[in-house]
């Protein structure tokens, strides 16, 4: 009689045996697929940053705009008031740009942009740009 | 003989039923690397597209930056724009104001390989250069007349090998030069 003819050792898997196997693989692709989720949010929240900090850009380009003027700060805050909102931007989701002075009568102007949006996991994210606005010649 | 019999191991049923299950599980395995290797290809590409147009909308910033009000031209609806910047070495004139004379026309418009380059001339001297690949639409916009604040705004889609367009819809980038010279 040699082993292979031991009925009990070609018996093949049981089904608790195929079970665990099937678990193990599930997870193992779940966490692999996970990741993948995982990487493509980040991505997604990266790309909302990156025009989030494109649109305080053009608000300080806008502030810079004002500081051609021989009423320097006064016509660069008249035209963007300190803790006011600026109007017409909206490249993201619910956004909101705020400017603030440290100090409003200063020279430089010690500007700070904050840009306020919905990201896509309707979560509120925020993102600042910090910016010396000097007076320039008039036109 | 006997006992060779007795070693029979998988008839060959059963064997076509193991290869045609693992085969199933192989390719299955396989089909996930290849989405997964196809996605990172794709993130690749959209990086690249990324990086290089935002530094392509940044080379147009600085320059349009260096105009004056009354020096920038937009034509043909938007869609180039002609403008005057100082000679570098002849930056002012004899009344120590800026040499509008010796400076130097610039355009930018879409145009190359399928119109998806940004072309910069310089008529002046008529050095072309590209500024930026894979762009599919080019817009400049002003605040006023003359205009002291430009707006550019461009679409960027790249087609992979695969012919899968990359974003789905065209990436959308916006910029603003505030023309600072006097």
């Amino acid at each position: 009689m040699g082993p292979l003819t031991d009925k009990r050792d070609s018996r093949g898997f049981t089904l608790i045996e195929v079970m665990v196997t099937l678990f193990v693989a599930a997870i193992a692709i779940a966490g692999y697929i996970g990741s993948n989720i995982a990487t493509q949010r980040q991505a997604a929240e990266l790309h909302e940053r990156a025009i989030a900090a494109q649109e305080a850009q053009r608000v300080i380009e806008q502030i810079r705009d004002k500081a051609g003027t021989n009423n320097f700060p006064g016509d660069v805050v008249a035209a963007f008031p300190n803790g006011g909102t600026v109007a017409g931007m909206n490249a993201l989701p619910n956004e909101q740009i705020r400017v603030d002075y440290v100090n409003p009568a200063a020279t430089p102007l010690d500007t700070t942009v904050t840009v306020t949006w919905q990201s896509h996991a309707s979560r509120q994210q925020t993102a600042a740009l910090r910016a010396y606005i000097t007076k320039r010649k008039m036109p | 003989m006997k006992k060779l019999a007795s070693q029979k191991g998988f008839n060959l049923v059963e064997a076509m039923l193991a290869v045609a299950l693992s085969s199933v599980v192989v390719f299955g395995v396989f089909l996930l690397f290849r989405v997964g290797s196809e996605q990172s290809q794709i993130n690749q590409s959209l990086m690249n597209l990324k990086d290089s147009s935002r530094e392509g909308i940044y080379k147009m910033v600085q320059e349009i930056r260096q105009s004056a009000p009354g020096h920038v031209i937009i034509e043909a609806n938007g869609q180039s724009i002609r403008f005057k910047i100082p000679h570098p070495d002849h930056l002012i004139g004899p009344d120590f104001d800026v040499d509008w004379d010796s400076a130097h026309t610039i355009t930018y418009t879409l145009g190359g390989t399928n119109s998806r380059q940004i072309i910069r001339t310089d008529t002046t001297t008529g050095m072309t250069s590209i500024i930026a690949n894979d762009i599919t639409a080019l817009r400049f916009s002003e605040n006023s007349s003359p205009s002291r604040i430009v707006t550019i705004t461009l679409d960027t889609q790249k087609t992979l090998s695969s012919g899968r367009a990359v974003p789905s819809t065209p990436l959308q980038i916006t910029a603003q030069a505030d023309v600072r010279n006097p």
